[in-house]
């Protein structure tokens, strides 16, 4: 449960009558089940009046994009590694698909990675096992750092997490010479930048080399706009100029500069009212005018313009991109939060609030 | 303000303190006494406050008068056993104009001092002492010596005004008012609060003259050194300082809680002060000396300022002082600084058996790396419940144990088997890799060597003590104990084999 959502003055009033109904059901207040916070902690808005989906309908789960991953992810779970193995040989040349099938097996082979092993054993010298091999050696290598603070991250994780990442590097680099034309291993190797503190000249050359072989990449914008962020390596400026030349090149990134503009959300500058970052956003909602929610990206897309819309009190068309968003609630920027659904519902409600009382910028005719 | 002027003032805020005191004992007792003939009945009430006030402002006193009974540190030297050093002392204290001290003591620090046993808050002394730290007697050369000798000596010279000395004796007794108070007890800790507000009073007015004092000082030590020597003096300090800690902490006390000590100590510390890994360490404090933490109250002006102040003098030295080693004057130095080390150690270091530094360097490095295979051993055992060996450790990872034997935890709550046996491989890899070591080198193939920067490393008569690979592939997964058993069999390590401590 986010409490820190709470911990207003404002809401104060809400979080003791939580307590009190925590105490009646004889439990802590953040054992409370998300649909009992929810309905104290929501505005009463009625989503369903303005043709959105009602709170109890909106999931987090994800409907099933690819139907052959979901069926070889089953597969490995059982153990058997075949069907697995042939999907990812079956991905070259389609790198953005290839991407998505790499971590979601990385994932798996980093909680357990028996069925890895067969599959050498069964076929040595495959060159995709190793393109598998070293991601999920980097999704290992976070789950042993996990996502707490440094302060709160022990010196033998730290050990580990660097050990790991350095495998990590050492395998992406054979993947790279193995499959000399597939970006993949690469952008292997712009995600370990973040972790293995890679300098800016090293990292563009990296860049360079994933470009070279799809110039537009998906997966590796989205890892390269993190390594830019303050956060990271980068700076709000050096990532805002990095998400525009993207969106420049293809509509497919016209919402980086909204990312951008998300995460130096806590800086004094507000970059969302920028005016090359506001011409994204409008020209992302003129492409997002002819396309659903059907992908994880146009969701992730449509998540990241609702925010736009937000800050820039546009709330008629941030309630017609919740409607047009749907029940799923399954990409970003929701899933930076710990309950990504309690956000995504508070956000809507407090759009439909404030539109429905007529506050904030109308809608253009379109 | 004048010196004397100040001095004046110091020395009567010393007597007004005996004033304050019992100036509060009286008021406080003729209060009492006034109570007791007029209003029996309050002035019984009133004892009750009168009573523990006066008896703690006259424990506030004694405490200014009297140092906690201990042990007068360091060792103890006669003029008959050392006439060299004592003829060079009466020498400065004539030069300086200051009466010799009672006694020398040479101490195992880097340090040197002249104090005074003294009654009312310096105003009479009964005793006077010079403390010599030994580091400096087998560091400085002559002429450094009698520099550092002669600051210390020209604290008490009573050429520059005469109250002067009594300041500096009235500033030891001040920084102890109240030490003895139970602050504990309300009434004792409000009359220490008291004491120590009065204290600091008198120790910024008479800041300025101890300020002055110890350039005067300083000007003794150019007079009688010459500044060059005097000035080099100061720069060696904290470079024998900084040596004499890392000899001490590094490789004195290395084997301490095993209950060894080093045969002799000062061939073991002349041997680390010329070692070439030292060298740019020590070199760099000397260009850019520190000054040590001295506390609050410390009258001494920052060491660079004293050293360019010296060096403006531009003083040749007298002569007739020789510039010899300083260790020259010494007869049969070497037993001497020893003995005075281990009077400084606490009581039991006698009972220390004593070996040679190579010795003492391995023995200390080994039981570090005893301290690191502890856990291992016994989280074997109680995994296993067999008695816990080398052999039972690799049993355990032959048998697919690996992710037991460790404790760390993942961040990532959710983490599979896999990254709990990445963590216990990056924990039990160090602890196996100390082991095996162990095991070698209690076989006698290979030791450990101290270097005199501290610095340990795993020496191996063997030309194949290359176990990387092996203990890679121990702890690897569906891992291989097999070419490190090989190894361990070939060197003649029991297959029980156990660390002794």
């Amino acid at each position: 449960m986010v409490l820190s959502l709470l911990f207003k003055p404002k809401e104060l009033v809400r979080v003791f009558r939580l307590m009190r109904e925590a105490k009646r059901r004889g439990v802590e207040l953040d054992e409370l089940p998300d649909d009992v916070v929810a309905s104290f902690v929501l505005p009463k808005t009625h989503p369903e009046r303005y043709g959105l989906v009602p709170d109890d309908e909106v999931s987090t789960t994800s409907p099933l994009a690819d139907l052959a991953l979901a069926a070889v992810k089953d597969d490995v779970r059982a153990g058997n590694w075949e069907n697995a193995a042939d999907l990812v040989a079956a991905t070259e040349g389609d790198w953005d698909r290839r991407d998505r099938v790499v971590w979601a097996l990385a994932d798996l082979a980093a909680k357990d990675d028996a069925w890895m092993q067969a599959w050498i054993e069964a076929r040595p010298g495959d060159p995709h096992w190793i393109v598998v091999h070293s991601r999920a050696l980097v999704a290992l290598a976070w789950e042993i750092r996990g996502s707490a603070r440094a302060s709160e991250t022990t010196r033998e994780q730290f050990d580990g997490f660097h050990r790991v990442l350095f495998e990590a590097r050492e395998a992406a680099s054979i993947a790279t010479s193995v499959l000399p034309d597939d970006p993949t291993p690469w952008n292997t190797l712009l995600t370990l930048g973040r972790g293995l503190q890679v300098e800016n000249d090293e990292f563009r050359a990296l860049w360079a080399e994933l470009v070279a072989r799809d110039p537009l990449h998906y997966s590796a914008h989205g890892q390269a706009l993190q390594y830019w962020c303050r956060k990271w390596f980068g700076s709000d400026a050096l990532a805002l100029e990095f998400a525009l030349e993207a969106a420049a090149k293809s509509p497919k990134f016209l919402g980086l500069p909204l990312q951008a503009a998300y995460e130096a959300d806590n800086s004094e500058t507000n970059m969302w009212k920028d005016p090359s970052v506001v011409r994204s956003l409008d020209a992302l909602l003129d492409r997002l005018a002819d396309e659903g929610a059907d992908t994880y990206a146009l969701r992730h897309d449509r998540g990241y313009a609702i925010f736009g819309l937000m800050q820039l009190r546009r709330f008629e068309e941030a309630v017609g991109q919740f409607r047009a968003l749907g029940a799923v609630v399954d990409a970003g920027p929701w899933d930076y939060f710990e309950d990504p659904r309690l956000s995504f519902l508070s956000v809507r409600g407090k759009a439909i609030t404030e539109m429905a009382k007529g506050r904030g910028v109308k809608a253009p005719a379109r | 303000m004048r010196v004397s002027f100040r001095a004046a003032v110091s020395v009567a805020l010393l007597v007004g303190f005996y004033v304050l005191a019992f100036g509060l004992i009286g008021g406080l007792l003729a209060l009492e006494t006034f109570a007791l003939v007029e209003r029996p009945f309050v002035g019984l009430k009133l004892a009750l406050f009168v009573v523990p006030v006066v008896f703690a402002i006259g424990k506030g006193l004694v405490s200014l008068d009297r140092r906690v009974r201990a042990e007068v540190p360091g060792l103890l030297v006669t003029p008959e056993d050392q006439p060299g050093l004592w003829d060079l002392v009466r020498r400065l204290s004539a030069e300086v104009g200051t009466r010799p001290p009672d006694e020398i003591r040479i101490l195992a620090a880097v340090n040197a001092g002249v104090s005074e046993d003294t009654r009312f808050l310096g105003l009479r002394v009964l005793k006077r002492r010079m403390f010599i730290g030994a580091p400096l007697l087998t560091s400085l050369t002559e002429k450094q010596l009698i520099a550092v000798l002669a600051h210390e000596l020209g604290h008490y010279a009573n050429k520059d005004t005469r109250l002067a000395g009594v300041v500096v004796s009235g500033r030891d007794a001040m920084l102890r008012a109240g030490s003895h108070m139970n602050t504990e007890k309300w009434f004792q800790r409000m009359i220490a609060k008291l004491f120590r507000g009065y204290a600091k009073l008198y120790l910024r007015v008479s800041q300025a003259i101890s300020r002055r004092q110890e350039f005067a000082a300083d000007r003794f030590s150019a007079t009688l050194a010459g500044s060059s020597a005097a000035a080099s003096a100061l720069r060696e300090l904290p470079v024998i300082d900084a040596a004499w800690n890392l000899f001490t902490e590094r490789h004195l006390t290395v084997a301490w809680e095993l209950g060894y000590l080093p045969t002799t100590f000062f061939d073991g510390f002349a041997r680390l002060r010329t070692a070439p890994e030292l060298h740019e360490g020590l070199e760099e404090i000397r260009q850019d000396p520190h000054d040590p933490d001295r506390g609050p109250y410390d009258s001494h002006p920052p060491l660079k300022d004293r050293i360019n102040a010296i060096e403006a003098m531009a003083l040749e030295p007298e002569s007739g002082w020789g510039d010899r080693p300083a260790l020259d004057l010494l007869a049969d130095p070497m037993p001497l600084l020893d003995a005075a080390v281990l009077t400084t150690l606490v009581a039991d270091a006698a009972s220390k058996e004593r070996v040679d530094w190579a010795t003492l360097g391995h023995i200390g490095a080994r039981a570090r790396v005893v301290r690191g295979t502890q856990r291992l051993l016994e989280r074997t055992a109680e995994l296993t419940g067999k008695a816990p060996s080398l052999t039972t450790v690799l049993d355990a990872l032959d048998a697919g144990h690996l992710a037991d034997l460790g404790t760390h935890v993942p961040g990532d709550r959710e983490a599979g088997a896999r990254a709990r046996r990445e963590m216990a491989r990056g924990e039990v890899l160090p602890e196996l890799s100390a082991l095996v070591a162990l095991a070698f080198s209690d076989a006698g193939l290979a030791r450990w060597q101290l270097d005199w920067l501290g610095r340990t490393t795993f020496v191996t008569s063997s030309h194949d003590f290359d176990m990387a690979d092996h203990l890679d592939a121990a702890v690897a997964d569906h891992g291989d104990t097999s070419a490190l058993r090989a190894a361990l069999a070939t060197a003649g390590v029991a297959p029980d084999y156990r660390p002794a401590r």
